[in-house]
C-alpha cells in the first residue's frame, strides 16, 4: 500500500529528476538538430528545416578544416593523461592506506591535494603558461598531458583511497605471508581488485581532460590543439559558424557518452565506495 | 616441521604495553594453543612471530635462527585468518597454489601439491570455484590448503573457527588436530575458546594481559591450575569460589568466611598446608562443579544450597544456586532412566567437598597454595 503522502513524495521526485533531465538533455537536443541545419535556417530560428550533411562534411572533410585532428589530440591527450593519473593515484593510495606511513606526511599529501582541487584551474593557468614558455614546452604534448594529469590527480586519489580502503587488511597480510613484497601484492593483489575503481577514476578523469579549455586554450599551439578549443574557434570575428560549431560538439560528446553508458556502473559504484558499508 | 623460541619479547604501542615480556619455548611438531580473554594480547603475539607486527624488544628464533627482523615473506610461515583472507578474484586452486608460484616451484610440484591438499581437506570438484561460490566450511578449509601445500616450517591460527557453526567447528576441530598429526606440523592456534584449546593442544599457554599465567598441557591447567586466573578460565561451568581463613578441623579444613565449608583432606595434604592455615591469612578456596558430591542428609560437613535453577545435558546435569549471594554451579550425575531422581529447584540439597579435590588460593596473590606446597 503507497500512502497518499508517498505517493505525493514520489510525484514531486519524478517532476525534479524530469526537470533536470530537461535542462541537460533540451540543450543537447538543439544542438543536434542545429548540426543538421544550413546556417541560414539556424540565423532565421527555423525550428523544423531539411536535415543536411554539409556541416559534417565540412569538418571532416573539407581541407580548411583541423577537427579530425583536435578530436585526436583530446584523444591521445585524455588517453595518456588519464594513465598516468591512474598508475600515481593507485600508487599513491596504496602507500597511504597499507605502508603505513608517518600520521604528517599523509595529512599533508591529502590536504594538499584537497586544497589544490578547491581553487580554480584558471588561478594556475596563468602561471602554467608562463613556466612552460620559458622551458619551451608551450604548445607540446608534454605541457597538455602533465598539467592534465595534475588537474585529475586530486580527485582520482581520493577516489583510489576509497575504493582500495575496501580491500581487506588481511588479505595483503596474507599474501605477504605468502612470500609477496609490497610490490607484488600491489600487483598481484591490489590491482585486480581494484579494476572497478580504477575503470570510475580512470572514466572520470578522461571526461574531465576530455572537456577541459581553459588549460588547453593557453598551453596549445595549433598543432596540438584539442576539440573543445577548436570548437570555440568557430565563433570569428566577422561570423559565428553555428552549423559547424553544433556539428563540432556533436562529435565531441559521442567519446564522453560512450564512456558513461559503458562505465556508468562503475563510476556510480566507484563514488559510492567507502560510503556504504 | 620446526622450534619457536621467545626471548624476552615485549610489544608496546608508545606508553601502552600489551605484552610486558614473554618467553616462550614451543618444541617441534608441537600443538601449541595460546588462550586468553580478548585484550590478553594473544592475537598480537601470534602476529609478531609471523612478523606482521613489529617487537619493541626480544628475539623471535626459529630452529635457532634469528627472525625478528626477517620480513614476513622470507619467514615461511603459514598463517590462517580469522576472516580467511582468500583472494576473492582467484579460484581455489589459485589461491592454494599461490605461494608456490611466488616461489617459482615447478609446475608440476604445484600441481601434485595442490592435488594433495584437495584431496586432504575434501574439496574435490571445486578447485574451480571463486571464494565467493563457497560455504563458510568451505572456505574456512582452502585458507588451511594455503598453507598445507606449502609445508611451512610453522603453522599459525588465528582463530579460524570462530566463523563457523557449532557443530561444523567441532568437527573442523578434529580435522584441524588430525592435519597436524598427519603432516608432523609444529602448529600454534590462537583462541579464545577454552574449549578448542583443551581438545586440540599438547601444550596450552594461557595469556592475561600480556602475560603467561601458566603454560602447560591441558590436564597440568585443569587439575593443577598454579593461580586463581588459571582456575577461573578453565572449565566450563567454572570453579566455585569461597573467600574467607581457614582453620583445622577433624580430617580437614574449615573455611570460615561468605559460606561456611567443611574441606576434607587426606593426612598429606594436611600436613602440608596446616603451616598456611595457621597464619590466618586470607585465602580462597576452589571447588570445581564436578568435586561436589550430593549428601542424603546435612551435617557438620555439608553444606545447603537452595536450587535456583536445574541444567539438564543428558549425560549430566548442573545445579545452580546462590549462597550468600555468590553463584555457586553442581554438577550431579544423571542416569538412564531421565530426570526423575533430580534436585527440585526451590528445595535445598545437601552438598559435600570431595576429599582433596579443592583448591586453596592466596587471597592476594592468587597463588595455588595447594600446588605451590606440593600436596
Amino acid at each position: 500500500m503507497i500512502s497518499r503522502t508517498t505517493r505525493k513524495n514520489l510525484l514531486g521526485g519524478h517532476l525534479v529528476a524530469w526537470g533536470y533531465a530537461l535542462i541537460i538533455i533540451g540543450p543537447m537536443f538543439w544542438i543536434l538538430s542545429n548540426s543538421f541545419k544550413r546556417q541560414i535556417d539556424i540565423l532565421m530560428g527555423n525550428t523544423f528545416s531539411t536535415p543536411i550533411l554539409t556541416n559534417y562534411e565540412t569538418l571532416l572533410f573539407s581541407r580548411q578544416s583541423d577537427f579530425l585532428m583536435n578530436l585526436w589530440n583530446s584523444a591521445m591527450i585524455g588517453v595518456v593523461s588519464t594513465v598516468i593519473v591512474l598508475v600515481i593515484a593507485t600508487l599513491a593510495a596504496f602507500t597511504i592506506i597499507r605502508l603505513e606511513p608517518p600520521k604528517w606526511a599523509t595529512a599533508l599529501l591529502l590536504g594538499w591535494a584537497l586544497v589544490f582541487h578547491m581553487l580554480p584551474t584558471l588561478t594556475f593557468v596563468g602561471s602554467w603558461y608562463v613556466m612552460f614558455s620559458n622551458m619551451g614546452l608551450h604548445g607540446t604534448y608534454t605541457a597538455l598531458i602533465l598539467t592534465h594529469v595534475l588537474h585529475a590527480l586530486p580527485q582520482t586519489m581520493f577516489l583510489m583511497v576509497g575504493f582500495l580502503l575496501n580491500i581487506p587488511r588481511e588479505l595483503i597480510q596474507a599474501a605477504r605471508m605468502d612470500g609477496c613484497s609490497y610490490g607484488q601484492v600491489f600487483r598481484r593483489i591490489v590491482v585486480p581488485l581494484s579494476f572497478g575503481g580504477m575503470a570510475a577514476a580512470g572514466a572520470l578523469a578522461f571526461i574531465q581532460s576530455w572537456s577541459d579549455f581553459a588549460i588547453s586554450l593557453n598551453l596549445s599551439d595549433q598543432d596540438t590543439m584539442t576539440a573543445p578549443v577548436a570548437i570555440a574557434t568557430f565563433a570569428q570575428e566577422h561570423q559565428i559558424r553555428y552549423g559547424e560549431m553544433a556539428a563540432a560538439s556533436v562529435m565531441s560528446m559521442i567519446p564522453a557518452l560512450i564512456l558513461i553508458l559503458l562505465g556508468q556502473r562503475y563510476v556510480v559504484r566507484g563514488l559510492m565506495a567507502g560510503a556504504v558499508k | 616441521m620446526a622450534q619457536l623460541t621467545l626471548e624476552k619479547v615485549r610489544k608496546a604501542y608508545g606508553d601502552a604495553v600489551v605484552i610486558p615480556e614473554i618467553d616462550l619455548d614451543i618444541r617441534s611438531g608441537e600443538f601449541v594453543c595460546l588462550v586468553g580473554p580478548s585484550g590478553s594480547g594473544k592475537s598480537t603475539l601470534l602476529r609478531m612471530i609471523a612478523g606482521l607486527e613489529g617487537i619493541t624488544r626480544g628475539t623471535v628464533r626459529v630452529d635457532g635462527e634469528d627472525m625478528t627482523d626477517v620480513d614476513p615473506s622470507d619467514r615461511d610461515m603459514g598463517m590462517v585468518f580469522q576472516s580467511y583472507a582468500l583472494y576473492p578474484h582467484m579460484t581455489v586452486r589459485d589461491n592454494m597454489s599461490f605461494a608456490l608460484r611466488m616461489r617459482k616451484e615447478d609446475p608440476k610440484l604445484i600441481e601434485e601439491r595442490v592435488a594433495e591438499a584437495v584431496e586432504m581437506l575434501d574439496l574435490k570438484g571445486l578447485e574451480d570455484r571463486k571464494p565467493a561460490a563457497l560455504s563458510g566450511g568451505q572456505r574456512q578449509r582452502v585458507a588451511m590448503g594455503r598453507c598445507i601445500v606449502r609445508k611451512p616450517k610453522l603453522f599459525l591460527f588465528d582463530e579460524p573457527l570462530s566463523n563457523l557453526d557449532a557443530k561444523l567447528r567441532t568437527a573442523t576441530r578434529h580435522q584441524i588436530r588430525h592435519l597436524h598429526d598427519r603432516l608432523g606440523a609444529t602448529s600454534i592456534f590462537v583462541t579464545h575458546d577454552q574449549v578448542e584449546a583443551m581438545t586440540m593442544a599438547d601444550r596450552i599457554a594461557l595469556l592475561n594481559f600480556g602475560e603467561i599465567m601458566q603454560i602447560g598441557t591441558p590436564q597440568e591447567l585443569y587439575l593443577q591450575p598454579q593461580n586463581r586466573f588459571t582456575a577461573g578460565f578453565l572449565g566450563s561451568p567454572e570453579m566455585n569460589f569461597f573467600e574467607g581463613t581457614v582453620s583445622v578441623g577433624e580430617g580437614g579444613f574449615v573455611l570460615n568466611g561468605t559460606a561456611s565449608l567443611f574441606l576434607p583432606a587426606s593426612a598429606g595434604r594436611l600436613a602440608a598446608l596446616r603451616e598456611v592455615v595457621g597464619t590466618g591469612r586470607k585465602v580462597e578456596i576452589g571447588v570445581r562443579p564436578e568435586h561436589f558430591d550430593l549428601a542424603a542428609e546435612a551435617g557438620a560437613d555439608t553444606m545447603s544450597l537452595p536450587v535456583a535453577g536445574l541444567e539438564w545435558l543428558g549425560h549430566e546435569a548442573f545445579v545452580f544456586g546462590h549462597v550468600d549471594g555468590r553463584e555457586i554451579g553442581v554438577r550431579v550425575a544423571t542416569d538412564a532412566s531421565g530426570a526423575s531422581d533430580l534436585p527440585k529447584p526451590g528445595s535445598p540439597v545437601q552438598l559435600r567437598v570431595v576429599e582433596d579435590s579443592w583448591h586453596m588460593f592466596d587471597a592476594t596473590s592468587g597463588d595455588n597454595l595447594v600446588v605451590k606446597s606440593g600436596a
